[in-house]
Formats: structure tokens, C-alpha cells, sequence
């Protein structure tokens, strides 16, 4: 990859990240970039981006990513620098296309559940491995959360402990008979081969033990995906509704059992903070655009990036850029570095992680709008694709619960707060 | 009408009865041709089209200003302005977009009816596109901005021209490569090209079919899908006398000094409309478990601010209108004063209604995100609205003018 722009340099410098980035670099550069302008129509159908997705998921093979290596995986949740690393892949396909980088997060997410050290469940691995090794088709994993009556209470996990989940587990034996309705959640529309679900064995109950995280094959009877939603942007990534009716998988599909799966979905939140760098991404690209467009366009006879109030409003954005960056990483070694910081589903992460996240989305989007404010009439174009960025990063402040449980998980571990 | 008249604050006591019925008129044009059909028909360009043609010409709203001899009302602009204004809010609640393509055919109908280099034939010219039988004409306007940094043309107040005119004898000709109007280039019947020439700046007045005129494809955008646009070529294009209008800096302020105060009303709306779904939505959404969202201390300021950017602004935007009506009482001597007025309240109203709207999408979650809800279309319209009018920096550039005297800025 040649050095183009300033945020091309090595965030952590191991060679593997120079070497995976270039491969995910000319991916998004000759796959993505030239005809992410007939996305946003592509949003039902996925007959663009669906090609693309194979590349990158089965092509190169970033869906056997996190399973171990004994199933044919390549081991990364085992290591040491999982975080880091998912971060600038993020940030990489961002780069080219958020909502695609959001899909493609939430493939390995069911699995931090399981392929992650120091919790790998070996046996739902082997069980689960070969639909993601032995195929040619991309695969897509979900995590199906949210329902109809709100996502942030089922991801306020601390004061609520799942009481408001609605999807149901009851064993039948040795069998597990799951029922509920999910919405929104990320590769559904359709798409998705395998779930997380987010359910209860006993509704209404405060107790962590009673919260269960199941997987379930999108081909077990009795699941039914419904179409994609139109949305503002992010057409990569499809979300539908999903009904589970007397959905029937074996009991050792659960993740880990009453009380661990409560434990380790705190997990699961704390690491889908890295979404930052889903706004991110599309930042760096809003500069490299940015960069082209202000030296070739004038105000007042100079060049827009001569002229300096313009000059100050790039500034801010690159600020924007760097911190936000320099927290992403810092938060990513935090995780990675579990024997200093404790582990990942403690509080203390789960702050750290949404106010890292809830900073880097809103900065991200106030630069990009600054960017099409520089940019005037064009800012709005597609062909510039600032304006496909803007769109996409907005989300980045929605979901995950909203800004609101941002807020109020920081500040319950940082002031102490009881009643929030 | 009751969400408008009666949850925000206005100067009420500036709108006479008949201004009120013209704006219940629009507010019922508003719920039945667009609220109650945004499930179906929300971006639909030939649905648009259709209400723009009843709001401008069977309600009326294009004609209000024209003399009555070229069949307008007969009403003086600038005492129409709060009536505008008030009329517009209710566009904008419908659909910015209408509002935005309607608000560009005005402002340039004020200027060419107001202005006393423009001819009869002219002015009878763009009477027949506003209330003439038939579909909306749509007049495109190619503002100065942005320059090329290839190619050089004249400078109006930090703005480069996007054309260039030579005079002939009997007429003149225009040359310009990708310039890109503000509404409605693809489907435009004229287009108001402002541009530069040996001995300053006029408006050139084209129709597009004339000979040298090359459209590009349609060009897609964040918002405003229905005032579609693209990149004109003008290569020797031919233009009578009769269409061709001197404009200097005040007459750039006049035309753009209707566009924000329109434009502005149009956000108030829009606003309004956000804060309707968000209200809506609020109502009876829990969360917690148990508690309404409202309810809670930290969701209700988030609530409170999305509808106090709207307390905040829509009595200045009226405030504008007015001071449209009587320059005087506020103080202002001139043209320029006006200007600087309506830029700052323009920059101003967007961002609160462009806040306000992106924290009504926070609250709603993924609610707001999805088209379902309507609530994503006017932050895009409003974001497009905003940046189509320039950019921050040339209006910063022009207060700085205005108020220290700086010259190379
Ligand atoms: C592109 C995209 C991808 C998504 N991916 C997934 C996915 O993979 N899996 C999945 O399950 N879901 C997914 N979602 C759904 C998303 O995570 C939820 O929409 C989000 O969590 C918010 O939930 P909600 O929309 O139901 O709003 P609600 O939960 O009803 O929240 C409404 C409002 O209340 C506020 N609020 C929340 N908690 C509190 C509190 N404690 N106190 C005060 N206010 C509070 C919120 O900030 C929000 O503003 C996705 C959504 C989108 C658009």
C-alpha cells in the first residue's frame, strides 16, 4: 500500500496489520469504491454488494476470522490482539463503505460469545465451523436483540438484567423451544444463516441466570426472516424482522448456561462499542476526498484549502479525526490488555467503551458535516460520496442502544449512580 | 394547522385575517396531498410535481405576488413576506422539497418583477411559467460560488461566477462548462444564470431548449430528490437583449435575502413536522421496563430541545419577514443591512432546525433511522438546503464585510 495519506501509517505496527490491510485495501479500492454509488438502490436485493461481500468473505476467507484454528479457523480469538486488530479492519472497510463494515462486524459477534478465549465453547465451535470453512458462499451471522418494545432495555443489562425480554426458552427435554419477535438486527432481511438469540427462560425475572443467549441455524423450522427495512443509508447492511415460533434447537446450543451467558453478553456489548469505528472509517475517506476537492475548487480566486477559514474548518476535521482515532486504539489496547484493565464484561469496560463510542460517533458526524458545508452544492452530491459518509455515520450514534444508555452506563460507573 | 398556530410562538398579530385563511388553506393541502400520503408516495417525483402544481397555481401561492395585470394578486412583495413566511412553514412541514423548489421560482420572480432593467416581455416570460395553464414551470438558478481552479471568471463577493457573457450587437452569447444550478437543472423550463462579462454581472435568462445547451444525467442527492439536478454545458448559447439583466452585490443580496427568509420558513416547518412524529412516537414508548420515555428527566431535555430550537427560531424568522415588510422599524438603512440579517438568521435557523431534528432521530432509535418514519427525509432535505445555499464560510465572509470592513476576504 503506498503511504497516500497521513492515516494510512501502522497503528500498532506488527506486520500482519501492513499485510491484512493491503489485502482489505485492495479490496475496498477495486471492488467496493467503484460502484458504491448504486448501493443505496442495492439495499433490498443485494445484487451489488452481495458479490462483493463473497470476496471478502469467503474469497479471502474473513469469515473463518475468529473460529479456532483447529476447526480451520484462523485463530483470532485467541489473540492477543483481537481488538486491535477487528479495529482497523473495521476501519478499513469503512473506509469504502460503513454499513458493509457494520455487516461484517456483526458476523464475528454471536461468536464472541463462543470462540473467544478465555471462553471458548469448543463444542458449539466444531458444531458451528464448517458452515463458515467448507462453502464458497458468504455466510452472515446475527445477533438478534432488540424487540419491538426497545433495544436499550434489553442491552441495559446492569439495571435490568433482562427483564425485559420478551423472547422466551423454555426446555423441553433436551431440546430448547424458543418464541419471540426481534427487529433491526444487522444481516437479517433475509440474509442471515445463523443467530444469537437474545431470550429468557423465565420473563420478566431480574436475575442474570435467567437471560440466555442461543444459537439458532436460519434454517431451523419456525423461523421466519421478514424483507429488509428501507433505511436513511447504510444499504450494506440489511435489517429485517425475525420471528422465532416454536423454534426447536438442542440444549447445549446454549452459549454457556445461566449466569455465564449474562456474563459474557456484557462482553458482547462492551466489544460492539468498536462500531466507532464504523464512523471512523468513512472519515478518512471523507478526507482523501477532501484532499481532491480542496485544492481543485476556489473561493474568492484561491484555492479552497488556501483560503484559511476554509483551512480551519480541514483542521478541525482532522483533528476530529486523530483523537477520535487515538481513543479508538487506546480503547482497543485496553481490551486486548485484559491482564492490566480485568476482563472484558466488567463495568469499567463497558464504560470506557460507550463513552469512546458515543464521543467518536458525534464528532464524527459533526466533521463530516462541516465537510459538506466546505463543499456547497456538491457536498450533497453522491458522486462526491461525502454524502453517502454523512448518511451512514449518523447511525452510529443510534444504535447499540442510542447516546441515552451511553450516557447513563458511563455515568453509573464513573459517579457511582444507583437508580439510572 | 392546530400543530403550527398553537404549540410555537409567533408574531401572530403581523398576519392579517386573509393571510391566515391562505395559510389554512396550505396547511389542508399540506395533510391531505403529502402527510397522509408519505407511506406510498414520500419521494415520488411525479406525485411532488402534481401538489407543487395545486399549491402554486390552484391555491394560488405563485400568483400572490405578480401584478395583477400579468395575472398575479397584485400584492407588493415585501408586504406579502409574513404571509409568505407563514404560508411556507406549512410547505415545509409537508415536504421541504416542494417548498424548496417553490421558494427558488419565487425569489427569482421577485427579482425580475421588482427590477427595473427587466423588460415587459421578460416579466410576462416568468409570469406564464408561475401561473400559467398547466404543470409548474420550473426556473433554474446558477448561482456564483465555488470557482474551478482552471478556469477564472468575475468575483462578486467571494463568489465566482459559473458563465461568462459576450455582447454582440443585438445579443449576447454564454459560455459555461458544468455549472451547476441550484434546483431543478434537469427539468428546468429556464435558467437564471448569473454570470460575468467585461463590464460586470447580469442574470441571463435562458430558456433550456435553446440551441447550445447540453443537460448531463440526473445527479443523485442526499435530499430534495424531486428538484432534480445536474451539470449544464452552455457552449455559445445565443441570448436576446430582452433577457439579459445588469445585477450587482445588491441586487445578489435581493435575490438571496428572499431565498433565506423562504427557505428558513420552509425549516420551520420541517421542524414542526419532526417535532409532530418524535411527540407521536414519544407518547407511549417505555422505557426501562416500566416508566414513559418522557418521563424520564434526561429523554424529556432531550424532548424539550428539539422543540425549543423551534421556540427559538420561528419568531426570527417572522421577525425577518417583517423586517422585509418595514426595514425601517428595525433600524436597517439599506439593502446590505437586510442581507446580513437574513444570512445570519438563515445560518442560524438551519442549524437549531438541523439540531433539533438530529436529536429528534436520537431519541427515536432506529425508529428514525428507517424511511418508514419520515423523520430521516427532512434531516436529508434540510441538510441539502442548507449546503445549497453555499456553505458557512461565504456568509461569514460576508459578515465580516459587513460589519469590520475587510476587503480581501
Ligand atoms: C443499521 C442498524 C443495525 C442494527 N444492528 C442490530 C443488531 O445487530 N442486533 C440487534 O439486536 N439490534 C440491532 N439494531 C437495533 C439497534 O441496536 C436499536 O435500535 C437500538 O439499540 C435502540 O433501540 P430502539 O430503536 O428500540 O429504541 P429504544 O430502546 O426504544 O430507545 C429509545 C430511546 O430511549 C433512550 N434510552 C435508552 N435507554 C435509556 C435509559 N436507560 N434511560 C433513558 N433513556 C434511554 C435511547 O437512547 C433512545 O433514544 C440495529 C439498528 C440499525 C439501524
Amino acid at each position: 500500500m503506498d503511504i497516500q495519506n497521513p492515516f494510512d501509517m501502522n497503528v500498532t505496527s506488527s506486520p500482519a496489520e501492513t499485510y491484512i490491510r493491503r489485502i482489505i485495501r485492495n479490496w475496498a479500492d477495486n471492488v467496493v469504491i467503484p460502484q458504491r454509488r448504486q448501493y443505496d438502490e442495492d439495499w433490498e436485493e443485494h445484487r451489488l454488494i452481495g458479490p462483493a461481500f463473497k470476496v471478502l468473505l469467503a474469497d479471502l476467507g474473513f469469515q473463518k476470522a475468529l473460529v479456532p484454528a483447529k476447526y480451520g479457523g484462523w485463530n483470532m480469538g485467541e489473540s492477543d490482539y483481537l481488538v486491535t486488530a477487528s479495529a482497523w479492519m473495521f476501519e478499513e472497510i469503512a473506509r469504502a463503505d460503513a454499513g458493509m463494515a457494520v455487516a461484517f462486524g456483526v458476523c464475528y459477534w454471536p461468536f464472541v460469545m463462543i470462540a473467544v478465549k478465555p471462553h471458548i465453547n469448543h463444542r458449539l465451535c466444531a458444531e458451528f465451523a464448517p458452515m463458515y470453512m467448507n462453502t464458497d458462499r458468504p455466510v452472515f451471522s446475527a445477533v438478534a436483540m432488540t424487540e419491538p418494545q426497545g433495544g436499550s432495555d434489553i442491552e441495559n443489562i446492569d439495571l435490568l438484567h433482562g427483564k425485559t425480554i420478551k423472547t422466551t426458552a423454555f426446555l423441553d427435554k433436551d431440546e430448547w423451544v424458543i418464541n419471540g419477535h426481534k427487529l433491526w438486527p444487522s444481516n437479517t432481511g433475509g440474509e442471515a444463516d445463523l443467530f444469537g438469540v437474545v431470550c429468557t427462560t423465565n420473563p420478566g425475572s431480574t436475575r442474570d441466570e435467567d437471560m440466555a443467549f442461543i444459537f439458532v441455524p436460519a434454517n431451523t423450522p419456525g423461523v421466519t426472516q421478514g424483507k429488509p427495512y428501507e433505511k436513511a443509508g447504510m444499504a450494506g447492511d440489511m435489517n429485517g424482522d425475525v420471528w422465532f415460533e416454536d423454534v426447536r434447537v438442542p440444549s447445549w446450543y446454549r452459549a454457556h448456561g445461566p449466569g455465564l451467558d449474562a456474563l459474557y453478553f456484557r462482553e458482547v456489548l462492551t466489544l460492539g462499542m468498536m462500531s466507532a469505528a464504523f464512523s471512523i472509517g468513512p472519515m478518512i475517506n471523507v478526507y482523501e476526498i477532501l484532499c481532491d476537492f480542496c485544492s481543485r475548487k476556489t473561493l474568492n480566486g484561491r484555492p479552497l484549502k488556501e483560503h484559511d477559514a476554509i483551512a480551519a474548518e480541514l483542521a478541525e476535521i482532522v483533528t476530529g479525526i486523530e483523537v477520535s482515532r487515538s481513543a479508538l486504539y487506546r480503547l482497543a489496547y485496553m481490551l486486548d490488555r485484559t491482564d492490566i484493565y480485568g476482563p472484558r464484561w466488567s463495568p469499567a469496560m463497558l464504560a470506557k467503551a460507550r463513552l469512546t463510542k458515543m464521543f467518536v460517533a458525534d464528532r464524527c458526524l459533526e466533521d463530516c458535516n462541516r465537510a459538506m458545508e466546505i463543499m456547497g452544492t456538491y457536498g450533497a452530491d453522491r458522486t462526491w460520496d461525502v454524502e453517502k459518509h454523512w448518511r451512514d455515520i449518523k447511525m452510529g450514534q443510534l444504535y447499540e442502544g442510542g447516546k441515552q444508555l451511553a450516557q447513563m452506563d458511563t455515568a453509573r460507573y464513573y459517579f457511582g449512580c444507583k437508580t439510572l | 394547522m392546530a400543530i403550527t398556530d398553537n404549540n410555537f410562538f409567533y408574531p401572530v398579530e403581523w398576519l392579517g385575517q386573509e393571510s391566515i385563511e391562505i395559510a389554512r388553506s396550505a396547511a389542508r393541502w399540506a395533510d391531505s396531498e403529502l402527510i397522509e400520503k408519505r407511506l406510498t408516495l414520500s419521494e415520488n417525483f411525479d406525485h411532488q410535481m402534481h401538489c407543487l402544481k395545486i399549491l402554486a397555481k390552484d391555491i394560488g401561492l405563485h400568483g400572490l405576488i405578480l401584478p395583477e395585470e400579468i395575472g398575479g394578486s397584485g400584492l407588493e412583495p415585501s408586504q406579502a413576506a409574513s404571509t409568505l413566511v407563514r404560508v411556507y412553514e406549512e410547505v415545509g412541514r409537508a415536504d421541504p422539497c416542494i417548498g424548496f423548489l417553490s421558494a427558488i421560482n419565487m425569489a427569482l420572480a421577485v427579482f425580475v418583477m421588482e427590477n427595473k432593467d427587466a423588460t415587459e416581455e421578460l416579466k410576462k416570460e416568468m409570469a406564464s411559467y408561475l401561473v400559467g395553464p398547466g404543470a409548474v414551470d420550473l426556473v433554474s438558478y446558477v448561482p456564483p460560488g465555488l470557482g474551478d481552479n482552471e478556469k477564472r471568471r468575475g468575483i462578486l463577493m467571494g463568489r465566482e461566477a459559473q458563465a461568462e457573457l459576450v455582447k454582440h450587437d443585438q445579443s449576447w452569447s454564454l459560455e459555461g462548462e458544468k455549472a451547476r444550478p441550484m434546483n431543478s437543472g434537469y427539468d428546468a423550463r429556464m435558467y437564471a444564470v448569473f454570470s460575468s462579462a467585461s463590464d460586470g454581472f447580469f442574470l441571463a435568462f435562458v430558456p433550456s431548449t435553446t440551441q447550445g445547451i447540453t443537460r448531463g444525467d440526473i445527479i443523485k442527492t442526499t435530499g430534495l430528490l424531486a428538484s432534480r439536478n445536474t451539470d449544464i454545458d452552455f457552449a455559445h448559447v445565443t441570448i436576446p437583449q430582452t433577457h439579459v439583466v445588469p445585477i450587482d452585490e445588491v441586487g445578489y443580496m435581493e435575490v438571496s435575502i428572499w431565498m433565506d427568509l423562504l427557505l428558513a420558513a420552509i425549516a420551520i416547518g420541517s421542524a414542526i413536522d419532526v417535532f409532530r412524529l418524535v411527540r407521536d412516537w414519544a407518547d407511549n414508548r417505555i422505557i426501562k421496563g416500566k416508566g414513559l420515555l418522557k418521563e424520564n428527566p434526561m429523554d424529556a431535555a432531550v424532548l424539550a430541545q428539539v422543540a425549543m430550537d423551534i421556540v427559538n427560531s420561528r419568531p426570527k424568522v417572522h421577525n425577518l419577514a417583517r423586517a422585509v415588510t418595514r426595514p425601517e422599524s428595525f433600524g436597517i438603512q439599506d439593502t446590505r443591512g437586510l442581507f446580513i440579517l437574513a444570512e445570519s438568521i438563515f445560518l442560524d435557523t438551519m442549524d437549531r432546525c438541523l439540531h433539533s431534528i438530529n436529536r429528534a432521530m436520537e431519541m427515536m432509535g432506529s425508529a428514525g433511522y428507517s424511511k418508514e418514519w419520515n423523520v430521516e427525509k427532512h434531516w436529508r432535505d434540510l441538510k441539502t438546503m442548507q449546503v445549497y445555499m453555499g456553505g458557512r464560510t461565504p456568509m461569514e465572509m460576508d459578515a465580516a464585510r459587513y460589519f469590520y470592513g475587510s476587503i480581501e476576504v
